[in-house]
């Protein structure tokens, strides 16, 4: 319930630091906290549900590597935690992009997701494709191996962004169960905990595969859930919008009437698991909005049917783009979201996304969005 | 012994270190490994900026440098010039394509990542307005090679 005391405190990753941005209910006026960790790319900072005041932050350089930061206060201080993702036995090889064989390599962290019920749990999504397990809060990883060596992991090559794993979602409902996405490899599922995986791509077809409906190699953007309908997940991949109903046993086409169904985000409202967002992107070869007119799109009945959301957003000469990570909403009656642009904007609504205002807007490029909630 | 190790700016935030050295202690021969280990076990926030967590390899953008020479692709295991282990000079971390602060800057705060003159083969701290532009252009067409190293 939204009262007076509501807030929404939104974090925000970017080329060159991370920002903390706070709001009362009325989500008008923001205080913006950063650079913290100036000069580092923050790829993606997330709070726990447990304890809000607990965030991860995924600080990496091309210089010094990847950081792991946590803050037990909500984001006034911070420390170092352990960096050490060392993969499980040998690692193998995966494709590199021109089809040859690739040692795995660690890179960087695209994705930290806390876990639903325990405050030092977090798993961490990576490039080379892998995920982490901290149970420990941050003080020592270790990599669930059974999705990298399930046996697809040769098959599985970068895009254009690299080999990462760069969503996992936890079903609210079943604690054994988790989906990830990489791109490009496609959606996995786990139903023991994270010890197995199966490709969960069926459905999916990507042209620029020699088999277009293969079990693996989608390059899948993004994909949502609410978590009332944990079996529910809405996908943007690289092109298409897609849905799937069955927990990912089969996927079907959601573009509908979109300009293009190429785009990185997706999200759902926090109360109506039937509206959707995306942005899109004019194509694969060039990464701004359409027209150089920056529109959200909404679809109130679970995707095909979209409506252009305009008011308070550049409709000419606009040509930034929305990274996959760069949605969130936010859980106040009345339904904020929000998406940062390359630009360095971080566009706001309300209203479900009726009317948008920049909530700051010479950042650097924006990674990430997340957005935390206290009534 | 004490050996003195100038880091770059981004290392000593992350190492909370204010100062533009630090010190660490050595025993037996230094050499750029038990420097480094020394390193990590003081600010354990920087395992793994500078080298490799497993196989001890130098991170591609990081370089080491002491007495002004380029020990980079020196074995990590042979000895540090006698005058890092008299204390008399430091050995430096810096990011490949220096940048940062200028020479003055330098002087007045210890910043590790300045302009560095290598014209000479030597570890020299620069203002810009004594760099000339075709300097300036030569220099980065040296780090440009770093980067493709």
């Amino acid at each position: 319930m939204t009262d007076k005391t509501s807030r929404v405190r939104v974090l925000v990753g970017t080329r060159k630091g991370a920002f903390i941005l706070t709001s009362d209910a009325r989500r008008e006026k923001w205080d913006v906290s950063g650079p913290h960790f100036g000069g580092w790319e923050i790829y993606h900072m997330k709070g726990s549900p447990v304890d809000p005041n607990r965030l991860y932050a995924s600080q990496s350089s091309g210089w010094f590597g990847q950081v792991i930061q946590r803050s037990d206060d909500g984001g006034q201080t911070w420390a170092p935690m352990n960096n050490k993702f060392v993969y499980d036995g040998v690692p193998g090889t995966h494709q590199s992009h021109d089809g040859t064989a690739h040692p795995w390599e660690f890179k960087r962290v695209w994705h930290l997701e806390p876990s639903l019920t325990e405050v030092d749990t977090v798993y961490a999504g990576v490039e080379d494709a892998a995920i982490f397990r901290s149970t420990d809060g941050g003080t020592s990883w270790h990599e669930l191996s059974g999705l990298r060596s399930h046996g697809s992991g040769p098959l599985w090559q970068p895009g254009a962004g690299g080999l990462c794993l760069h969503a996992i979602i936890l079903d609210p409902a079943n604690s054994d169960r988790m989906y990830i996405a990489i791109s490009a490899a496609g959606s996995f599922r786990t139903d023991d905990g994270g010890v197995t995986w199966k490709p969960i791509n069926n459905g999916l077809i990507s042209p620029f595969l020699p088999d277009p409906k293969a079990d693996v190699g989608h390059c899948v953007h993004h994909v949502t859930m609410h978590p009332s309908r944990p079996s529910t997940l809405f996908m943007q991949k690289h092109w298409d919008v897609m849905r799937t109903d069955d927990a990912g046993d089969s996927w079907h086409e959601i573009s509908g009437n979109l300009p293009t169904d190429f785009g990185f985000v997706i999200d759902v409202h926090a109360h109506e698991p039937e509206t959707i967002y995306v942005v899109p992107i004019k194509s694969d070869s060039e990464h701004f909005p359409p027209d150089g007119k920056l529109r959200v799109y909404r679809s109130r009945t679970g995707g095909n049917e979209w409506e252009a959301l305009t008011k308070g957003l550049p409709q000419s000469d606009c040509y930034v783009n929305v990274l996959r990570d760069a949605m969130a909403v936010d859980q106040l009656d009345s339904c904020g979201v929000y998406f940062g642009t390359t630009g360095g904007q971080v566009y706001a609504s309300a209203d479900s996304g009726d009317s948008w205002a920049p909530i700051v807007r010479d950042l650097p490029a924006v990674l990430s969005v997340e957005v935390q909630t206290f009534v | 012994m004490t050996i003195r190790v100038v880091l770059p700016a981004h290392l000593r935030v992350l190492a909370r270190v204010p100062g533009g050295e630090v010190t660490v202690e050595v025993t037996d021969g230094p050499t750029q490994s038990t420097v480094l280990d020394a390193l990590e076990a003081k600010y354990p926030a920087l395992e793994g900026t500078l080298r490799d967590h497993v196989t001890k390899v130098r991170r591609p953008f990081v370089r080491f440098f002491a007495c002004s020479e380029d020990l980079s692709h020196d074995s990590a295991d042979a000895p540090l010039p006698e005058a890092v282990c008299t204390g008399k000079e430091a050995f430096w971390v810096v990011g490949a394509i220096a940048g940062g602060s200028l020479g003055d800057q330098y002087r007045e705060s210890g910043e590790a990542g300045a302009f560095i003159d290598f014209s000479q083969g030597r570890l020299q701290p620069m203002s810009v307005s004594s760099m000339a532009a075709e300097r300036l252009a030569w220099v980065s067409k040296i780090h440009c090679s770093w980067w493709r190293r």
